[in-house]
């Protein structure tokens, strides 16, 4: 029993290895990029609209009013980055109920990574709303002494997102892993079905705490130029 | 718990490929078909609510035509009822009129049927008058009453004008025959006396024929060509009945007209 899909090596030529964990990604990448074209190929505008336009119209719109509710701002220009993060973290999560999948999501590497490029995103979509000086500037406020703290803040919220995703899913694979050795029948499935929701579940945090770090990026701003 | 930098690095990779390729594939096409459905349905909706202005306006316009319509056919009404009020007023004038035109009809003609009534009962009362004297006279003529009228016919011829006498003495004096007509039989004496009177006038030879004519009540008549003298009970019936018709308002020729089937004397 691998703790992490990062054990798991296919292939490895010099200093570059490739993991269960990149593989499972693509894997997880193209199922959902197919599923996504196959889907978007034929769009209907008018009904009757075909299922996978329809489910993917429904998340694609739930997503959006997620953002909107919490930004209080028009969702689209975060749409991609947002959406995409939530989508890709549900897909690896619920994949977890296929035997011989690992969800990349339980390497470490792979949550630092997501939470790398939300640590990024939040200064792109500071800067780019508010400019780089302006952007800066909300780390010396209410003062310059508050600066080391704003950055600890940024280093520190980072390494919880990617630690809380890495935990629950690396926890949910491990305790089903136990308890399959324990009680091998009935039980694990309820721990499979219970393992999807804190998948689910996951996703959604990992999602909102991300958007919420955006919003509060990019509000600042807003809030300067209406007083 | 370990990391891996080539993994992280290459997840990022991924992860921001993965972005790219749903941008393009996923959330672009979704949201511009949603996009441009959301437009049509704004358009149909500006449309209804354009049409749903039209029909208003259109309702409006019909509200107003029926509104018109009524204010007119209300007007309409009020006319054919002033008419229909005109009408019936003129109606009832004239019926009144015809009526009254013929309630006079009906009073002239009742009127007319009374004085016709009242006419032929003056009538019917005068002759029944006069045929009542008439006979009355006519029974109770005698001898002694008929001396009396001899005695005025004689007195009569006496006292002729000085133009009759003149005429009677002309005529008598060519010897024509002298008629005296009477309802009676004039005894002798009388003749005598009545021929002494003529021969006073016109001397000698006189030719007299005596008749009797029961028609003179109580008369006696002396004819000599245009000349007439004579006397009777009959001229003062005929006077009597003069005044009565006279007195009843009827005129006397009608009488005679009407009356002549009652038998008449005249002189």
């Amino acid at each position: 029993m691998e703790i992490s899909p990062d054990l798991i090596v296919f292939l490895k030529i010099g200093g570059f290895t490739l993991s269960a964990t990149i593989v499972f990604t693509w894997i997880v990448m193209g199922l959902i990029v197919i599923t996504a074209w196959l889907s978007t190929r034929r769009l209907s505008v008018e009904p009757p609209l075909s299922h996978w336009q329809n489910l993917l119209e429904i998340i694609v719109t739930y997503i959006r009013e997620q953002i909107r509710e919490i930004t209080l701002q028009q969702p689209d220009k975060y749409l991609p980055f947002l959406g995409t993060l939530f989508l890709f973290i549900v897909v690896s999560n619920l994949l977890a109920i296929v035997p011989g999948y690992s969800p990349p999501t339980g390497s470490l590497s792979t949550t630092a990574a997501l939470a790398i490029c939300v640590f990024l995103a939040v200064p792109v979509y500071g800067i780019t709303q508010q400019g780089f000086i302006g952007y800066l500037k909300h780390y010396s406020q209410p003062t310059v002494f508050m600066i080391p703290f704003h950055i600890i803040n940024e280093l520190s919220r980072t390494l919880s997102m990617a630690v809380r995703l890495f935990g629950n899913i690396m926890s949910g694979s491990m305790i089903l892993a136990i308890l399959l050795s324990i009680t091998p029948l009935f039980v694990p499935i309820v721990m499979q079905v219970l393992g999807m929701l804190i998948g689910l579940v996951q996703a959604y945090i990992f999602a909102v705490l991300a958007t919420v770090y955006i919003a509060s990026a990019t509000r600042i701003q807003e809030e300067k130029v209406q007083s | 718990m370990q990391i891996d930098y080539f993994t992280i690095f290459a997840q990022i990779i991924n992860f921001l490929v993965l972005v790219l390729l749903l941008r393009h594939f996923l959330y672009g096409r979704i949201i511009k078909t949603m996009d441009e459905r959301e437009k049509k349905i704004e358009s149909q909706l500006q449309e209804a609510a354009k049409k749903k202005k039209e029909a208003d306006e259109e309702a409006d316009s019909y509200r107003k035509m029926k509104k018109d319509f009524l204010i007119e056919r209300d007007g309409m009404l009020e006319a054919a009822r002033e008419e229909t009020q005109k009408i019936q007023t003129e109606l009832s004038k004239k019926a009144a009129d015809e009526v009254n035109e013929n309630k006079a009809k009906w009073n002239e003609e009742i009127q007319r049927e009374k004085d016709a009534f009242l006419n032929n009962m003056r009538f019917s009362a005068s002759k029944e008058i006069y045929a009542i004297a008439r006979r009355t006279l006519h029974d109770l003529a005698n001898e002694e009453l008929e001396g009396h009228i001899i005695e005025t016919f004689v007195y009569r011829l006496q006292k002729m004008d000085d133009d009759e006498k003149k005429k009677m003495k002309e005529f008598l004096e060519k010897k024509q025959d002298v008629v005296i007509k009477s309802s009676f039989a004039i005894p002798e004496s009388m003749r005598q006396s009545i021929l002494k009177t003529l021969q006073d006038n016109s001397g000698d030879g006189l030719n007299i024929s005596y008749l009797l004519s029961p028609d003179l009540i109580s008369g006696i008549e002396l004819s000599v060509k245009d000349i007439r003298i004579s006397w009777s009970i009959g001229s003062y019936l005929d006077s009597l009945e003069d005044e009565l018709s006279r007195m009843l308002q009827i005129p006397s020729e009608d009488i005679k007209t009407k009356g002549e089937g009652y038998g008449d004397a005249k002189g």
